[in-house]
């Protein structure tokens, strides 16, 4: 560590020089202000304790990130620990419910709820704000627990191993999660922002 | 002859795994390699059914998506968020507090 430089190891400056991008990756992954608000804290109180760990082999805000990766994570084993199991099986039902139940077609998609054709791909949307905005409030619709390990697998990039590990999810069902979140997600995107029909529930 | 290739799509269909099982295998391949057996059974399938090739594309390109979102969050100094002045000037006294201990 260069301990000439005195801005940059002050602790007290991390706060106007890291607090707003770190407030950003939080706030994309959590979509809960007042829980990014927090996590951010935690993460330069925690930093503050292990200054000595730092080596000076990344910048600041690359280790500070990092930190902040584990808080994430952490947040994510409390909240999945603590909910109970009967929203995620209220999902299993509605995944299913695409499928035909019986006849010829049993397991295969029922043509009422098909996938429709979208006019453009999520991609084209990178830069639409109403286009993110519906996506989260469709994130916030999952069961905690899905939205926990979809949001550790797809916005986080953490291997599914470790997601496991870190959330007491055996490997099989990790699969099945993140399945059923995406079918979800699809599902809720095509009514809520490409225009689809809403089936009627049989709940 | 309209009629025979149907008959001859729905026969392979009813044939091929059935749609519940290839939509999972489809969000597999998003996190893991599959085997070539499993991926030649989603190109089987694929083959005969409009519906899981449209699935495919959809949850792929909103997979690319959020990953392309959360590397422009990432990489961009321009923020849209800002902690706020109160929470800001929290932290602060926090680690004037702790570093005077």
């Amino acid at each position: 560590m260069d301990k000439n430089n005195h801005d940059e190891y002050n602790p007290i400056e991390w706060v106007d020089k890291h607090g707003d991008y770190l407030y950003n990756y939080v706030l994309y992954r959590i979509h809960d202000k007042t829980v990014a608000e927090d996590l951010v804290q935690e993460t330069f109180l925690a930093a503050l304790k292990n200054i000595k760990t730092f080596s000076g082999k990344s910048s600041i805000r690359t280790w500070l990130t990092a930190i902040l990766k584990n808080k994430i994570i952490d947040h994510f084993r409390k909240v999945s620990r603590e909910l109970p199991l009967e929203n995620d099986e209220k999902l299993f039902f509605e995944t299913e419910e695409i499928f035909y139940k019986e006849g010829r077609w049993k397991d295969y998609w029922d043509i009422n709820k098909d996938p429709l054709v979208w006019e453009n791909n999520p991609e084209k949307n990178l830069e639409k704000k109403q286009f993110w905005d519906t996506f989260y409030k469709c994130l916030e619709e999952l069961p905690p627990r899905f939205k926990a390990i979809f949001t550790l697998r797809t916005m986080e990039d953490l291997p599914t191993e470790k997601i496991c590990k870190d959330l007491n999810v055996s490997s099989s069902n990790i699969w099945v999660i993140l399945h059923r979140s995406r079918t979800q997600l699809r599902r809720c995107l095509e009514i809520n922002w490409y225009g689809g029909k809403l089936f009627k529930r049989k709940l | 002859m309209k009629r025979f290739l149907y008959k001859i799509h729905d026969w392979m269909l009813e044939h091929a795994p059935p749609c519940n099982k290839i939509v999972l295998l489809i969000s597999e391949t998003l996190d893991t390699r599959l085997p070539l057996s499993e991926r030649l059974k989603i190109r089987f399938h694929m083959t005969f059914c409009h519906c899981c090739t449209r699935y495919n594309t959809q949850v792929k390109s909103l997979h690319k998506a959020i990953h392309q979102k959360m590397e422009v969050v990432d990489m961009s100094s321009d923020f849209t968020e800002h902690l706020s002045d109160e929470r800001s000037n929290h932290i602060k006294s926090l680690l004037h507090h702790e570093m005077g201990k």
